[in-house]
């Protein structure tokens, strides 16, 4: 269970190589690209668990995140060409960069062709609370438990048919391709650009998503995780002006189930 | 107090100090309230930029560095009235009224009469001397005056230079020349916001489709 402290904001297209120039040179750490493919899954509504609104219920029923690094070079349009960040903007089209049939054989684990990185990347199996309420916040704090699936036993093992002993379908699917920094005192600042893989289509069109955050291993570790607010909001301040980091409204944050016979608080 | 020599009012007879009436004719007074003006500007302006200092978030560089220039102007402005007044304030000699209560207030006159420097303004003559690198005991007064006025020259140079680059500086935003310091930060605002990224989407709607699929 770690506390994750982050602050959000968004820059154009056109802003991405001031931004990297921007980043490396006040920072001195270079750009890492990465891509992440994150499948998120719900409680299976063939069970009918009493639908009500879970939410200030003791018992909340919430969506659970299983994502994995993706190979880079699974990613279409890429062969032959150099990765490194200055592949992002060249993948700065609406349509989603990779085949969904290619997503659909992880999910079920049916791919032909090995390619190592997918076989040997591990699956994170993460359930995230609704961040900290509080009108005097200055970074935004989340609740994450992680762990990670190392291996799913049995006839057919795949990650559908481990979620599903779970009670758990597949609800969407989205892939992330960005590069990140890595800051001292163990700050992250990534760049990102998501596509949703049902409509294909891009969810952060014109621009890319910004996050930057911090973890803290341990909600009582108080000292840790007001040295990491301290330094989100140093980093906020030498950016201020130029890119304006912010806390997000919590509730866009909220992996809870919402169920439409109530509503929402 | 008098000035320019002329001696008034008389010192007088322990006995009739009370009826002689006090001639201020000879004061300076014109002098004397120029420079005072102008050095309390300066003070108001110094201890402003200290307390902006001292604060835990320091201002915005060019809030300042606008500062920073209006204590300059003072500074010079102190230093202009001070040399226009120099030959008056020269010649001005400072003496206490036969009226004054020497005994009862002895420390506030020595202080007001002093004429040395008082120690923390030596150090800081000490220190200038040191900081110019200039040795003046075994340099001769010839040398000196030639280092000063290698000094000076490049002094101007430099700042024609700089003249010559705000200018440019300046046609290219297509802007008239910005003196005013309301001015300089409007300019630089304008200068760089073809830089700042713009904001294409709500950062919420990306992490609510990214937290709970809604798109």
């Amino acid at each position: 269970m770690v506390q994750q402290l982050s602050l959000f904001s968004s820059i154009n297209d056109e802003a991405y190589d001031l931004f990297l120039a921007t980043m490396t040179t006040s920072f001195g750490t270079a750009p890492i690209m990465f891509a992440n493919l994150s499948t998120v899954w719900k409680p299976d509504p063939n069970y009918e668990v009493a639908a009500t609104n879970t939410k200030n219920q003791l018992i909340e029923q919430t969506r659970i995140k299983v994502s994995k690094n993706m190979p880079m070079e699974m990613i279409t349009n890429i062969n032959g060409k150099i990765i490194d960040y200055k592949l992002l903007p060249t993948l700065n089209t609406d349509t989603l960069p990779i085949d969904p049939i290619l997503i659909d054989k992880i999910i079920n684990n049916q791919l032909t062709t090995s390619i190592d990185s997918v076989s040997s990347s591990n699956w994170a199996f993460a359930i995230s609370d609704i961040p900290a309420a509080g009108s005097n916040r200055k970074v935004s704090m989340q609740t994450i438990t992680e762990s990670i699936i190392l291996e799913t036993a049995g006839p057919n093992a795949s990650l559908n048919n481990f979620m599903k002993e779970l009670y758990y379908v597949s609800e969407y699917q989205y892939l992330t391709i960005g590069v990140k920094f890595h800051l001292r005192h163990n700050i992250i600042v990534e760049l990102q650009k998501v596509w949703d893989v049902n409509s294909k289509s891009q969810v952060t069109k014109n621009g890319y998503l910004i996050k930057t955050y911090t973890n803290a291993n341990k909600s009582t570790n108080l000292d840790q995780i007001n040295h990491g607010e301290q330094q989100l909001l140093n980093l906020q301040k030498d950016l201020q002006g130029y890119v304006d980091l912010k806390i997000p409204d919590r509730k866009s944050m909220d992996s809870r189930m919402e169920y439409d016979n109530n509503q929402s608080i | 107090m008098s000035a320019n020599g002329t001696i008034n009012p008389k010192p007088a007879n322990s006995g009739f100090q009370n009826d002689i009436k006090t001639d201020y004719h000879g004061i300076p007074s014109q002098a004397l309230d120029a420079v005072r003006m102008r050095l309390a500007q300066l003070i108001h302006s110094l201890k402003r930029i200290r307390d902006e200092l001292s604060k835990p978030e320091l201002p915005q560089w060019y809030s300042l560095q606008s500062q920073l220039n209006i204590t300059l102007q003072q500074l010079l402005s102190v230093t202009s009235t001070l040399e226009h007044f120099q030959e008056t304030l020269d010649s001005s000699i400072v003496y206490p009224l036969p009226q004054f209560p020497t005994t009862s207030h002895e420390n506030l006159l020595t202080t007001l009469l002093r004429k040395k420097y008082t120690p923390e303004v030596d150090d800081w003559l000490k220190a200038s001397r040191e900081a110019s690198e200039i040795d003046v005991k075994s340099l001769t007064e010839k040398k000196i005056k030639e280092i000063l006025q290698t000094d000076r020259d490049i002094t101007k140079s430099a700042l024609e230079i700089f003249s010559k680059e705000y200018e440019q500086y300046n046609e290219k935003t297509g802007k008239e020349d910005a003196d005013d310091d309301s001015n300089m930060i409007v300019d630089e605002e304008d200068r760089y916001s073809h830089y700042k990224p713009t904001k294409p989407f709500e950062v919420e709607n990306v992490l609510s489709y990214m937290y709970s699929g809604k798109l």
